[in-house]
């Protein structure tokens, strides 16, 4: 370390003027926003009143008394469950065929990634249309099937994985092309040294690509729980929570608390109680990835 | 070989099967592109029915009623002032937090990053609240100083670690030609910036541009494409021949905007997820 470098580095006020403009911002919207959350949640606060009263635990107690709110997170478990998994077996299966030397492998990759780039909202409607007209379109060529009547926004026992259907179909070409990412590191050379070795194309899968990209597998499922537990667009355009509460998601629920019926307080409890439970998730999933790399 | 012969029908199967998988995958987008083109009528026959001919009267419904070339140009101008606002306070804080030799700066970059862990709706009631009383509501500067705050940790992460990247040799070499510290971040580290700049802007621009809740909580108007579609798709309900000709109306400038940059929005999307 040179001195010129060293007197330049510690130059204080250089630095903080540097650092301030981001920091004022992140400040006014993040911090203050997110430091008055947690006050208002230990409140009664009621839309834009004054009157303000400090109830200690009271909201988050009524939140595990409230049916809707367990509605809401069990819904929303579900849905990230459902999408987590069958979304990154889409997405590793996707990347896996496409990382071969198949014909036209750009053109396949643009297709899968295409959805991604689109409006939330907007897809939203395209699939509600999906699933409502031109599914009915469908039946009636095949003869209105008495087995094949499925409500798929209307039934509240499987709306949710219907909008999960139609998150994976979005979402799925994100995750592969990071697996693309992740398998193109693996050297060609020991997959071809196994191959000379007589392992079948099932024992590299399982014994080399697996393990290898598996870091990259706990980032993929780390991404996709995190944006799930937060899924709020989906169901806003295409079932607007319902049937019931069958498809209010937390992030819905939220909104409906805090907009709609003006229980701020109430509703900045519950937005406390998402941020932990994201919190939580991420920090053992990371934990996780850690351990993990060290074993490898 | 009968072998390699078994091997080479087993990959065209393969193939096959891909392909059809990738033409079930558009089936959401070909359905939509041909509804769009169908009378109402048309559709309540049949959803699924090849439109009977080139019928171009939704597009013009949409393009007026939605006021479709305003807005288009309201979400451009409200994409790129975000991104260059982003990119300029991270640009500098990234800089700033890698060079500088304090503690402090470790804290600062931990502070920004804790807001990774914070979903948008655990401070989107307040955040409204505090836009509210700061005058930030209902205007198009408001919510792009709002972008550059929730953005900015990411994207300073990332300039963070490109500057890292940099041999501090070329900044002292400036020193000793004379450069105070504010000509030595514009005239030699900022403009190395350019390729994680872009990165920084491909991340951002696909979000803020798809963006729905903020816009519509802090503009509270049908400003932006996805706001838009949202009020026009509440105002025309079941009007599926509108809102199929909004969906391609409003999905072409995107898909235009990433055939023509393909390459570069992947490598930015890897890049990005994989330094976070």
């Amino acid at each position: 370390m040179s001195a010129y470098s060293t007197k330049i580095r510690k130059n204080d006020l250089a630095f903080i003027l540097f650092i301030l403009p981001a920091f004022v911002l992140f400040f006014l919207f993040f911090i203050v926003p997110f430091i008055r959350s947690i006050y208002y949640s230990f409140t009664d606060l009621y839309g834009y009143n004054r009157n303000v009263n400090f109830i200690g635990l009271s909201s988050f107690l009524e939140a595990f008394r409230d049916e809707n709110f367990l509605t809401s997170l069990t819904v929303t478990l579900k849905y990230a469950l459902f999408v987590v998994i069958i979304g990154n077996i889409v997405s590793l299966a996707l990347a896996l065929l496409l990382d071969t030397n198949i014909p036209g492998k750009s053109v396949l990759r643009t297709v899968f990634f295409l959805p991604n780039v689109m409006s939330l909202i907007i897809v939203g409607f395209v699939w509600t249309f999906i699933y409502g007209d031109v599914y009915r379109s469908f039946m009636e060529i095949l003869g209105n099937p008495e087995y094949l009547q499925i409500s798929w926004l209307g039934n509240t026992s499987i709306a949710i994985y219907s909008i999960g259907i139609t998150a994976i179909w979005q979402s799925a070409g994100y995750a592969m092309i990071i697996y693309i990412a992740g398998l193109q590191n693996i050297s060609t050379d020991i997959i071809e040294a196994a191959y000379i070795d007589g392992a079948s194309a099932r024992e590299v899968f399982f014994r080399i690509k697996l393990p290898l990209i598996s870091p990259v597998i706990v980032m993929n499922v780390i991404l996709a729980t995190t944006s799930c537990l937060k899924v709020f667009d989906f169901p806003l355009a295409m079932t607007s929570g319902g049937p019931g509460y069958a498809t209010t998601t937390m992030a819905l629920y939220i909104y409906t608390l805090g907009f709609n019926m003006q229980r701020t307080g109430y509703a900045t409890a519950i937005s406390v109680i998402l941020f932990l439970i994201i919190a939580v998730i991420t920090v053992f999933l990371m934990k996780f990835l850690k351990m993990r790399e060290e074993k490898l | 070989m009968p072998e390699s012969k078994k091997n080479k029908f087993y990959k065209a199967i393969l193939a096959a099967v891909v392909y059809i998988f990738a033409i079930c995958y558009m089936f959401p987008v070909i359905i939509a592109v041909l509804n769009s083109f169908k009378e109402k009528r048309e559709i309540l026959i049949s959803a699924v029915s090849l439109p009977s001919s080139l019928y171009l009267e939704n597009y013009k419904t949409v393009i007026l009623k939605a006021d479709f070339f305003k807005v288009f140009f309201n979400s451009i101008a409200l994409t790129v002032s975000s991104i260059v606002l982003i990119i300029i306070i991270s640009a500098m804080a990234g800089y700033a937090i890698a060079r500088w030799r304090r503690k402090v700066a470790n804290v600062i970059m931990l502070i920004f990053l804790s807001a990774m862990f914070v979903p948008f709706h655990t401070v989107m009631i307040t955040l409204l609240k505090t836009a509210k009383d700061l005058g930030a509501t209902g205007n198009f500067p408001g919510l792009v100083l709002i972008y550059g705050a929730l953005m900015c940790p990411t994207s300073i992460f990332l300039f963070r670690g490109f500057v890292k990247s940099i041999p501090i040799e070329l900044e002292e070499s400036g020193i000793i030609d004379g450069c105070n510290i504010f000509n030595l971040a514009l005239r030699i580290v900022f403009p190395l910036m350019k390729p994680i700049s872009a990165t920084v802007a491909v991340i951002n621009a696909l979000w803020i541009w798809n963006d729905f809740l903020l816009p519509y909580l802090i503009l509270a108007k049908p400003l932006t494409i996805p706001l838009s579609q949202m009020y026009f798709y509440g105002k025309y309900n079941q009007q599926w021949h509108l809102i199929m000709a909004g969906f391609v109306i409003s999905t072409i400038p995107i898909v235009v905007f990433f055939f023509s940059m393909q390459k570069f929005i992947i490598k930015g999307l890897v890049s990005g997820a994989i330094k976070n």
